[in-house]
Parts: structure tokens; C-alpha cells; sequence
């Protein structure tokens, strides 16, 4: 399946989320009544938001929005436990989303991402950065895949009932037809691990995690250390509200399908801050998938 | 210049942050409740002494189109309170309290270190709070207070925040003199300095009020500060200081 | 009539050129889109919570803004040690070139402004906020999804003793044309003034 692009917002999985919000067999355009008969357009949002336009906010901004929501959770919580898991839950919904975004983020060859008209010659060059995985899902697959059949996936993926005007679509600028073939999932454990220390963190917080550690005690324990922790780093001795983090990296990896828990530990030394260290323990069919496939 | 103590002082009066520098005075420090009287006192000394000035004021702004008269223009005085060695949280014997010479190698150091994490302003950027003069909100009110003991330096926010920083010496170091027996111009010309250091010092504790109190979910305003992460960065530019 | 005539041209160019700079140089910096997506997590969450009441989520999104903005005044006179303004047009001036460029990159346009001058419109052309938004049916009449906005934008007033009315007019969300937010001045808390500003 590796093959076939699949669009973030209308995964299997996604639909399957109870919200109360939209139909997602239908998308996001409301059809108001009088509307009705009107012909479908599907709404630039999904294909826009795939860009990344690098744009920027204070830091300030995220420290105050973030003040304001711990304390918010902080008065509706009877316990610290309860306080932490839905700190968690509010960092879950964004690592799930990251996901998928990431993943046909990172497979847009690096040189398109300027807004230029000339994407397709550029077409022929593999995304780079599939290189660094693991590979064996992919090898036998064809290595490009004409822009016809992209648009084609494109449209069963947002599952439109009517044919995308083609003109619309060149207008609107859709990622989707700026990538060859989809950056193969991340199958591995130290893949993925890699991909959330590069990749995720660079586009969280402008720069890789500080490292990336494997206990030597326990199989299934690893580290991402964070010397920076942007996020909490103005608030005193409370490791708690890292577990915002935490719901991140948690919510990122148990949508890949390594679930897991996280949590937050200071790596305090001698009262010098030292950053976090999120400490990540995957189940134990993660481990036990993983000596199936790749032991030895 | 060494701070000896800051305090913090609330819009209605009340001391919010209190601590003292100088290990020395310990043996005859006032407990918190001379602080909490100390502060109230302050800001009603503060208010009288706005009554107080509106003659001066005149003065001043009848000289307004003079540059040089411009009080409450202060200029910026490069890297007061920062860290000039290699990113260690220590100290480094600076030239007094002049702050205006820094050779080219510290410059450069601290550039090279830009991204060090221990050099990092919080959510300012760069390796100072601020670059630009500014100008002081505190037109009328008690900005400097002289004794042979101490001086106080008050620097007061539009919100009203006043923070206050006692100094144990009356003229900077960097003069290298201990007493009062130089020409008076000479005096003004230092005190003046003095003040403009202070304001500078005491914007920067303002900025990191704004950072690791005001962004700290735990705070609630106008109590008590009781956030480690302040009190380590102003120990720091505290120390930077000496 | 054309606000720009109301302030001196070169006193408008200087606000935008202070606010340009302490954004480039003096501001750390996050990727706006983890903002949105916090944003967003806070207020469907508030939706769940409060049961697809908005005029609730709407109050609450407010009194967030409010804890916000009397805490991010203090951030942002450390950071642009700007002087008091002596009038509205002044103060919608520093409100749009400095303090929306600070924080959040973007400079509303203002207008629509009262005949007496206590009372201007902003006009948001893009909204970090709300990137990426569209609001479910039932929510496009009620729900302010940016309520948040005006609630920091009250609070920050209220603390340099400018009592103001902050709400939303329009909202593109809401398929309206634009994005207005009205701002009217009730009084200056002249009490309030900290002694020794005069």
C-alpha cells in the first residue's frame, strides 16, 4: 500500500473517530440547502494546509496560550493524574495528526518546496529523504508514478463525488501532485524513533531533539532528550506540564502503530536545567512485531 | 555596581518579590514583615515625592528641545547584567560598572556562543534584553535615592510594577573612588550614569518578570513570586553585575 | 475619512518600523503552526466540554483571553518600553504595528472609526489562529472562534487603564466577508494611572 498515496485527512482510522463535528465521507464544505444543487468544490483547505509555508509565531504567543490552557486544565482537575492525562490527551491530538502530514511532508522532493511553476521537472528526482529507512516494503514497487494517477488517488482519497476540475487543481496548488511516491512508512522502531528526533522536532521546535537514547537496561524503554523544552521552559519545578509533549510523541507514535506511553523526567544537574528527558516505553507486541520481522 | 538586594512592588503597594545579594548582611537583615512595611512605605514615599516635583518637571520640559536635557531618555548601555565569558553560568570581572567598553574577544565570544542554551534570553533573541534607548515611564516619582550607606534606584512599568534595586555603592567602581570628595559635576556625571545603569539593569529584571513569571501557569497575580527560574536569572545578572 | 490623515505620517512609519524590528531581531520565534493546532485541540475541547453550547465556549474563550492579556501587557511593555499613548488613534496604531506584529506576525488594518475617535474596527486579514478552520454547521452562527482575541486585547487595554468594550463583528468562519473585531474605548482609568507617570 505503500504505493498509493493516501491523504492525512481521510485515513481509514480518521473516519472512524467518533467527532461531532463533520461528515468525512462528505468533507468539510457544509452544503447548505440552498447550495444543494450547486456543483461540489471540494474545499482548498486540505490541499493548502498540506504546504508548509514556515510561518512563525512568538514564542511568547505559544508560552501564554500554553500558560492559559495548563491552568485551565489545572482547575478542572480533582488530581495530578487526572491533570496529566488530559495534558496527555491534548498533546495526542496533535501528535496523531502529525503523522500523516509529516510523512507526505517529507515526501515532497526538497527542491519543489519553492513555490515554483516548474515541479514537474523536477519530479524525476526521488524524495531524499526516504533513503535513510528501511526500504523493504518498497523495493519492488515502481519508482515513479505519472501525475495522472496521482490526481486520480488524489480524488478517491478525498472521495469527491464529482471530478476535480483540472485547471482548480493546478491552481490551488495541491501537494499531493508535487509527490512522486509517498515516503514508505516507517516500519522500524529506530526508524520512527529517528524520524520523531529529526524530522518532528525540527518542525515542532526549529531544530532536532538534543538526542536520542536507548536504555541499556530495558528493551523497550527509549530517551529524547530536550535540553531547550520551549514549551515549559518559563515555568518552575513542574515536570508535569511536559506531559503536553509527551501526548505529542505518544499520539505520533501509537497512530504509526508503536504504541506506547511517555512521560516526562528533568534532567536537572546541580539546580542547572538540564531539559527534559521524555522517557518513551513501548508495548510489548512492538517489540515482539519487531523480532518477528527483523530478528535474527 | 553591586546590587545588594530587589524587591518588587505590586501597583497597590504590596511587596511581591524581596532578596537580598549580600551575604554580609544577614546578621542584620529585617525579617519579611520589616519588607512587607518597607515596601508600603516606599510606595507612599514614591507618591509624595510626585507631588513634589512638578517644579523640576517645568525645568525639564522648558528645556525640552535641548538633546541633552532629556531625562527620561535612557540610553541603552550594552550588555549590563549579561554574561560576557563562555557561557558559564559564572561571573566575569567586567570593567566596573561603566559598561560601555567591551573589547572586540568578548564580543566575539559571545557571539560564538549564540547558541548555547545558557546564553538563550528566554523568548527575547539575541545576547541582550533590548538594544535601543528607551524612555522611563517614571516621570515625577522617586528614581533615586542617596545615602553614605546605599543607593536605591526605583524603575516603575505603566502597569505600575515598581522594581527596586538597593546598590551599596554611591559611585560606580569603575571611578575608583571610595568616598565624596571629588568636584560635584563630577558626582552628578557619575550619579546620572548610575541611574541610567540601573534603569538599564532593572528593564532587563522587568523582561524576565514578563518570561518566568507572567508565562508561568502556577503564579497568580500580584501574590508573592515564588518561581526558582526568576530568582536564578536575576542572581545571575546579579552576579554579572559585580 | 482616512485614519492615516489623523496621525502624523512619519509617527505611523516609526511604529511600523519598531514593531518590524524587535519582530525580527528581538523575538523568539515558534512555528505558528503548532500554535493553531494548540489553539485548535483548546477550543474543540471547550466544545466537548460545554456540550456544543457556544455562547459558553464563546465566554470562556474570552476569559482565557482576559488571564492572557493582563499577563502579556507586561511582555510586551518589557519588551517595546513604548510610551503611553495620548489617544486612541495612537493606541489602534501600536495595537496593529506592533503588538499583532510582535506576537503574532500579522498587522490588522484599521478603520471604521467613531465620529468622537474612541472607537475603531481591526481588520483581520489573516489570522494565525484560525488557519486551517472551518466550523462545523451548527457552530457557524454562534460560535467566535477567535474569541480569544478580544479577550486578550480587554485585558491588555484594561491593565494600562484603558477600559474598553473588545468583541467580534465578523468572522470569515462564519462565511461573513470579513474579519472585524470593534474596540471601543469607555473610559481611561484615570485612578488607575500609576503615580508618577504625569
Amino acid at each position: 500500500m505503500t504505493d498509493k498515496l493516501i491523504l492525512p485527512s481521510t485515513s481509514e482510522e480518521q473516519s472512524n473517530v467518533s467527532t461531532t463535528g463533520y461528515e468525512y465521507s462528505i468533507g468539510p464544505k457544509q452544503s447548505l440547502p440552498n447550495e444543494a444543487n450547486s456543483p461540489y468544490i471540494p474545499s482548498k483547505l486540505y490541499s493548502e494546509s498540506l504546504v508548509y509555508k514556515k510561518q512563525q509565531v512568538a514564542l511568547s504567543s505559544m508560552a501564554f496560550l500554553f500558560k492559559e490552557m495548563i491552568s485551565q486544565i489545572y482547575n478542572n482537575s480533582k488530581s495530578s493524574s487526572e491533570f496529566e492525562s488530559k495534558l496527555l490527551n491534548y498533546g495526542s491530538s496533535i501528535g496523531l495528526r502529525l503523522l500523516e502530514l509529516l510523512n507526505i511532508r517529507a515526501s515532497v522532493p526538497s527542491n519543489t518546496y519553492s513555490r515554483s511553476s516548474t515541479f514537474l521537472s523536477s519530479n524525476a528526482s526521488n524524495p531524499s529523504s526516504s533513503n535513510n529507512v528501511n526500504s523493504i516494503s518498497n523495493t519492488s514497487n515502481p519508482n515513479s508514478t505519472n501525475l495522472n494517477d496521482i490526481s486520480n488517488a488524489t480524488n478517491v482519497g478525498i472521495n469527491s463525488s464529482t471530478n476535480i476540475n483540472d485547471k482548480n487543481y493546478e491552481s490551488s496548488e495541491s501537494l499531493a501532485s508535487l509527490v512522486s511516491h509517498m515516503r514508505c512508512r516507517d516500519l522500524k522502531i529506530i526508524d520512527i524513533l529517528q524520524f520523531m528526533h529529526g524530522t518532528v522536532w525540527t518542525y515542532l521546535f526549529g531544530s532536532p531533539s538534543n538526542d536520542l537514547v536507548k536504555s541499556s537496561e530495558r528493551e523497550n524503554e527509549y530517551m529524547i532528550v530536550d535540553h531547550e523544552h520551549m514549551l515549559t521552559q518559563f515555568i518552575s519545578n513542574n515536570n508535569s506540564c511536559d506531559y503536553f509533549v509527551c501526548g505529542i510523541i505518544q499520539g505520533f507514535l501509537t497512530k504509526a502503530d508503536f504504541p506506547c506511553t511517555v512521560t516526562p523526567h528533568s534532567n536537572n544537574e546541580n539546580g542547572i536545567d538540564g531539559g527534559v528527558i521524555y522517557l518513551i516505553k513501548f508495548d510489548k507486541q512492538v517489540l515482539e512485531r519487531e523480532n518477528l520481522r527483523y530478528g535474527s | 555596581m553591586a546590587i545588594q538586594s530587589l524587591l518588587v512592588i505590586n501597583k497597590s503597594g504590596g511587596l511581591i518579590y524581596h532578596r537580598n545579594f549580600d551575604n554580609d548582611s544577614k546578621n542584620n537583615s529585617l525579617n519579611s514583615n520589616d519588607y512587607l512595611i518597607l515596601a508600603s512605605t516606599l510606595h507612599s514615599v514614591f507618591a509624595i515625592a510626585s507631588q513634589l516635583t512638578p517644579k523640576a518637571i517645568q525645568i525639564n520640559q522648558n528645556n525640552v528641545n535641548n538633546p541633552n536635557n532629556l531625562d527620561y531618555k535612557i540610553p541603552y548601555i550594552p550588555y549590563v547584567g549579561m554574561s560576557t565569558g563562555n557561557g558559564s553560568d559564572n561571573y566575569n570581572s567586567r570593567n566596573g560598572g561603566d559598561g560601555y567598553s567591551r573589547n572586540d574577544s568578548t564580543n566575539s565570544t559571545n557571539s560564538s556562543n549564540k547558541n548555547s542554551k545558557l546564553n538563550k534570553l528566554g523568548s527575547f533573541k539575541g545576547d541582550d534584553y533590548f538594544k535601543e534607548p528607551f524612555v522611563s515611564w517614571n516621570k515625577s516619582g522617586l528614581r533615586q535615592l542617596s545615602t553614605d550607606q546605599f543607593t536605591m534606584f526605583i524603575y516603575q512599568t505603566m502597569t505600575g510594577l515598581k522594581f527596586l534595586a538597593i546598590s551599596s555603592s554611591v559611585v560606580p567602581h569603575s571611578q575608583g573612588i571610595s568616598d565624596n570628595t571629588q568636584v560635584p559635576s563630577t558626582i552628578e556625571k557619575s550619579s546620572n550614569l548610575q541611574v541610567q545603569i540601573a534603569d538599564n539593569f532593572l528593564r532587563k529584571v522587568y523582561c524576565i518578570y514578563s518570561d518566568y513569571v507572567m508565562k508561568d501557569p502556577f503564579y497568580s497575580l500580584e501574590m508573592p513570586i515564588k518561581s526558582e527560574l526568576f530568582d536564578r536569572k536575576v542572581k545571575q545578572m546579579v552576579d554579572n553585575l559585580l | 475619512m482616512a485614519t492615516s490623515e489623523k496621525l502624523s505620517a512619519s509617527q505611523s512609519r516609526s511604529l511600523k518600523i519598531t514593531g518590524e524590528e524587535i519582530w525580527k531581531n528581538k523575538t523568539e520565534k515558534i512555528n505558528a503552526e503548532l500554535f493553531t493546532m494548540t489553539y485548535g485541540a483548546i477550543v474543540s475541547q471547550l466544545c466537548t466540554d460545554f456540550q456544543r453550547d457556544y455562547n459558553k465556549v464563546n465566554d470562556q474563550l474570552f476569559s482565557m483571553g482576559y488571564n492572557i492579556g493582563v499577563r502579556l501587557i507586561e511582555d510586551f511593555l518589557a519588551r517595546t518600553a513604548l510610551p503611553r499613548c495620548e489617544d486612541m488613534i495612537r493606541t489602534s496604531e501600536v495595537i496593529t504595528k506592533c503588538a499583532f506584529k510582535i506576537f503574532l506576525n500579522i498587522t490588522p488594518q484599521v478603520t471604521n472609526w467613531s465620529p468622537s475617535n474612541d472607537a475603531f474596527s481591526l481588520i483581520l486579514l489573516e489570522n494565525p489562529l484560525s488557519e486551517f478552520v472551518e466550523l462545523p454547521m451548527d457552530a457557524t452562527k454562534q460560535l467566535w472562534y477567535s474569541n480569544i482575541l478580544c479577550g486578550v486585547l480587554r485585558g491588555a487595554l484594561e491593565m494600562v487603564q484603558l477600559d474598553c468594550d473588545v468583541h467580534f463583528v465578523s468572522d470569515i468562519l462564519r462565511n461573513e466577508p470579513q474579519t472585524e473585531i470593534r474596540i471601543k474605548l469607555n473610559k481611561v482609568l484615570k485612578d488607575e494611572i500609576p503615580i508618577g507617570e504625569d
